[in-house]
């Protein structure tokens, strides 16, 4: 009789256990369900969409037709006129108004990206880089890099509008590359 | 007579303990029942409401990408379409003829349809292109394309593309496109 009744009792234990352990998996189930991936694939959209329009805007150089140009051929400029190895003296041939190519490439850029993407609250970061020939072991890939004061990407999850190659007259084909991040 | 008493009292109240600890586990059962009960419920309840942004976000999603296609502004030559771009000049005929809202004239059947036509695509929702340039000026009012917010919203949700503007077959300005969701 004695048997029978711590029998029943851990019977009892068991179901009480088996609850639990129910109700635990469940919480765990639905704790490691992935959220969905509806913002990654805007953002990435939207990463792809901000450099695809950001390199073929026009830009004035100055005063007239003539001086208009897109801001993907003043980044090519820079980059002819910056790469590793280009003599000091050398001059920008081809300055945008009484910019340098590479300064008036920077200031443009950062302010369109901060009125869209600094005003939506996104974190970003926008890199221009020579061709690998060029690039010794030591040297820094990057010859333009521009990010938000607030902070880029490093550290954070973000999405890349992939590599945007365009080619150049004296280096080649430069990659340039947006990443966005929250 | 007094021993005769005693020996039948005892089962008795044994049987009354036993009672009162069938009674007590019955309780604690149903009482983790409920809690098990009230906490599906508050999970249930997380979950529609995390079900619903969900489907609001699918939703914004989907008309920016609507938008993003719609012949009436997309940049096309021939039977060439270029993404991520509106013609300046095709955002601005429908800003002027109020067109994805029915045309600006006496409400005419036709206008009524054209109303139905758009509403069908967009639905409740606001979309707006603001040409951008580096600075701020007063030129960067923004085109209002569809403004059909829901009655007594009571959530919003707004998604941003960037746009390129085409003026002029060499022109393209920076812009900006918002699209916003009722629910």
């Amino acid at each position: 009789m004695k048997n029978k009744k711590a029998q029943m009792e851990i019977i009892g234990l068991v179901v009480i256990v088996i609850l639990i352990s129910l109700g635990m998996l469940f919480l765990v189930q639905f704790s490691l369900k992935e959220k969905p991936d509806e913002k990654a694939f805007t953002r990435k959209g939207l990463a792809f969409s901000t450099l695809s329009t950001l390199l073929k805007t026009t830009v004035d150089c100055g005063l007239g037709d003539e001086q208009r140009r897109e801001l993907r051929e003043v980044l090519g400029d820079c980059a002819s006129n910056s790469y590793p190895g280009q003599s000091a003296d050398a001059s920008f041939t081809n300055r945008c108004g009484v910019e340098e190519s590479c300064a008036f490439f920077t200031s443009t850029a950062s302010g369109l990206l901060e009125r869209t993407l600094g005003v939506w609250g996104k974190h970003y970061e926008f890199q221009a880089q020579f061709p690998a020939r060029f690039l010794s072991p030591n040297s820094e890939p990057f010859f333009l890099s521009i990010s938000p004061n607030a902070g880029g990407c490093a550290e954070r999850e973000r999405d890349s509008s992939g590599l945007f190659p365009q080619p150049t007259e004296s280096v080649g084909i430069i990659e340039s590359v947006l990443y966005v991040c929250e | 007579m007094a021993a005769t008493t005693n020996f039948s009292f005892v089962p008795q109240k044994k049987a009354q303990i036993h009672m009162t600890e069938t009674i007590a586990v019955l309780f604690i059962f149903f009482i983790l029942i409920l809690f098990g009960l009230i906490f599906y419920a508050q999970f249930q309840k997380s979950a529609f409401k995390e079900k619903a942004e969900e489907l609001l976000q699918k939703r914004a999603t989907e008309t920016m990408l609507k938008v993003l296609f719609l012949p009436e502004l997309i940049c096309s030559e021939r039977s060439l379409t270029e993404d991520n771009c509106f013609e300046l000049a095709k955002v601005q005929a429908v800003v002027d003829g109020n067109l994805l809202e029915g045309g600006r004239g006496v409400d005419t059947e036709i206008d009524q349809e054209k109303r139905d036509y758009y509403f069908s695509i967009f639905s409740y929702a606001t979309i707006k292109v603001q040409q951008l340039s580096v600075a701020a000026d007063e030129n960067d009012e923004p085109y209002v394309l569809y403004d059909h917010p829901l009655p007594k919203f009571t959530k919003s949700e707004p998604t941003f593309f960037v746009v390129a503007l085409k003026e002029a077959p060499d022109t393209y300005h920076f812009a900006s496109l918002a699209v916003t969701v009722y629910s």
